[in-house]
């Protein structure tokens, strides 16, 4: 069997090779240790355009070699070009797949969505453009008092 | 249909990716459903509650924002902790698990903020990690570091440079206040004995210590040896030799203990162990490596009153090491390197060996093809700079015998220069299919790495010669036992 049979949460099926979703180290380790036939292994948390997404990256990194044992210091933007295109997406969009990689357990893909996070993070000046960009509701916004007293607060660390 | 109704079956227990049928050994997946289903939870609901929220980046979980977080600057986790509540906390918790401790009056004002009652934030709690340097070591009040410390019981690793005015109270105070503690450098520091036994007896979790520079003395070693349990990496470098009136009789009767009395003293968690420019003796490292079989990377720079004896002893006991540096140890010799090759193969076959039989007598199938002898020498690097009695045997003999040695540094070594310089000529002994390059210049301070695969290449020629021998040593032995 050199395939292996995902369902999303939308109930549309995939069939992809072993070897593309091997890089998956939870679909890896269900598959090998459970040793189960054809089932379709169904992705509650998974939409079809997160995992059309996730396919996208799996293609780009097929052939990569293992990565390190000690992980090399990158700059926040060091990444090829090609991630880089994937990784110009809307900002929900952009959690849907890096909370996907994190349930699949694909380490590359997640380091390069928190990466890409990050580096918008910095691109932002202060805590408005943040909310502004992330697009965060009113509710869960901090009052301004609250602001104050934490900025009293970061004195003793930034200061 | 029989078929139809086991595929569904099985469908039915994946639905559930938290089921106890299945029988992962990898708890890390089990970990993972189950917080995969917490965040489905946590997106369903706030789905639920209002439609055009925009649901992530809130779902988030804390790993995730950690993973974040990490590639953020101070600055960026400030502006983050401003941005709303569900940030705020793991932001917090980034800020300050180490927090920058730069300027002489920054440690001043960070014990104001934890010292403050009504805070956002559980800010004490959160830090793991203190690290005081220049300027700010400096000027470090015992009485500000104790009330901090007082409150930071999550406290990790600790860390202070050049600091003048140490007091023995610190080892009390982290005694009482650093359970977790596990990482402490001190360098430089003007402390004693006396506090650090005080330390490695009251903080019992220590994994790592450094205390080069400081008024240690090497007398505290056996302390340090027989006590720590969980110590992993001891970093003595520069420290003062054993004072005239403390006389250590290191070739005491323990050494004299066989079996089990002996296996109560030794040491199996050490691992790394650095005592550059100190006095070493043989007679010291006899007594660390006798005591210390887990012995991995072990680095005597410096170290000049080291003689052959000293890496005869720990080719005996350390069968583990992995590095080994020896530079500047000036009066190590050829026999010193061939004492190591020859008792660290013999170290090897004998693990190989010992295989009981039924009645208790190794097994008489004990010849071991040569290939799997060697793969259990885990030497990969040596260090030799400025030994200048190592000729070229010594150091053939070595490579031979140790398959994973990879890098092997010789800068100056005079008699090692002028083989390089013969290598390519016809009429050198050395085999021409080596391609090898050995640092030459005695004034650079570059490595000089020598490739895996000639090293093979380098010790398969050798082994050839040596082969006739072996079989013929085990022949002999052979014929012993029938007799």
């Amino acid at each position: 069997m050199a395939s292996v049979k995902l369902t999303t949460s939308d109930d549309k099926e995939y069939t992809l090779d072993r070897e593309l979703i091997f890089q998956s180290n939870l679909i890896k380790n269900m598959v090998t240790d459970l040793d189960v036939f054809d089932a379709p292994i169904p992705l509650p948390n998974v939409t079809s355009s997160t995992l059309d997404i996730v396919i996208k990256y799996l293609k780009i990194h097929k052939d990569d070699p293992p990565p390190p044992d000690k992980p090399i210091e990158k700059a926040v933007d060091d990444m090829i070009d090609e991630d880089k295109e994937l990784m110009k997406l809307e900002f929900n969009i952009m959690a849907d797949v890096i909370l996907a990689a994190n349930y699949l357990d694909i380490p590359g893909l997640l380091d390069i969505g928190c990466r890409t996070v990050a580096w918008h993070i910095k691109q932002c000046k202060d805590y408005h453009e943040i909310r502004e960009k992330f697009n965060i509701p009113k509710e869960l916004w901090r009052s301004e008092e609250e602001i104050a007293e934490m900025k009293k607060e970061l004195n003793g660390i930034l200061g | 249909m029989l078929v139809w109704a086991l595929l569904s079956i099985i469908k039915g227990s994946f639905s559930e990716p938290s089921n106890k049928k299945i029988k992962s050994k990898k708890v890390s997946f089990e970990r993972r459903s189950v917080r995969a289903l917490s965040t489905i939870s946590s997106t369903t609901t706030l789905r639920k509650r209002k439609q055009d929220w925009i649901v992530p980046p809130y779902a988030l979980d804390a790993e995730i924002f950690e993973n974040i977080m990490k590639w953020c600057s101070p600055g960026d986790a400030a502006k983050l902790l401003q941005v709303c509540q569900v940030w705020s906390g793991p932001a917090a918790e980034a800020l300050y698990q180490s927090p920058p401790i730069l300027y002489a009056d920054s440690f001043s004002k960070l014990a104001a903020t934890l010292l403050r009652k009504d805070v956002m934030h559980p800010y004490p709690l959160l830090i793991r990690e203190f690290i005081f340097t220049g300027l700010a070591a400096d000027e470090l009040y015992m009485g500000d570091l104790k009330e901090c410390l007082r409150l930071c019981s999550n406290l990790v690793s600790f860390r202070i440079e050049g600091c003048s005015h140490l007091s023995n109270l610190l080892a009390q105070f982290l005694t009482e206040h650093a359970p977790f503690l596990s990482r402490i450098e001190l360098p430089g520091c003007t402390i004693s004995d006396a506090f650090l036994v005080q330390l490695i007896r009251g903080v019992t979790t220590l994994r790592h210590i450094d205390v080069s520079f400081s008024n240690v003395t090497l007398s505290a070693l056996p302390v340090l040896v027989r006590e720590c349990r969980y110590l992993e990496t001891l970093i003595m470098t520069g420290c003062r030799p054993s004072p005239p009136e403390m006389v250590i009789d290191y070739e005491a009767s323990e050494y004299y203990l066989v079996g089990d009395t002996l296996k109560q003293y030794k040491n199996t968690t050490l691992k790394q162990v650095s005592l550059s420019y100190t006095e070493l003796t043989d007679a010291m490292v006899g007594y660390l490596c006798r005591h210390c079989d887990a012995l991995q990377y072990l680095i005597l720079e410096g170290c000049n009153l080291l003689t052959d004896t000293a890496i005869n002893s720990i080719a005996m006991h350390c069968p583990t090491i992995i590095e080994l540096d020896i530079s500047l140890c000036t009066q190590v010799t050829d026999i010193g390197l061939q004492a190591l090759a020859v008792h660290l193969s013999v170290q090897g076959e004998k693990t190989q060996r010992r295989r009981p039989t039924s009645f208790g007598y190794t097994s008489f199938q004990e010849y071991t093809p040569p290939q799997k002898r060697y793969h259990t020498i885990p030497l990969s690097k040596i260090n030799l700079t400025g030994c200048y009695y190592i000729t070229p045997p010594a150091i053939v003999l070595l490579a031979s015998k140790c398959p994973n040695l990879n890098t092997i540094i010789i800068d100056g070594c005079d008699r090692l220069i002028d083989w390089y310089n013969h290598q390519d000529s016809p009429a050198s002994p050395v085999p021409t299919t080596a391609r090898e390059v050995f640092s030459q210049d005695s004034d650079s301070d570059e490595e000089s790495f020598v490739s895996a695969k000639s090293r093979h290449s380098f010790a398969m020629e050798n082994l050839q010669s040596e082969r006739r021998l072996q079989l013929s040593r085990d022949q002999i032995m052979r014929r012993k036992r029938e007799h």
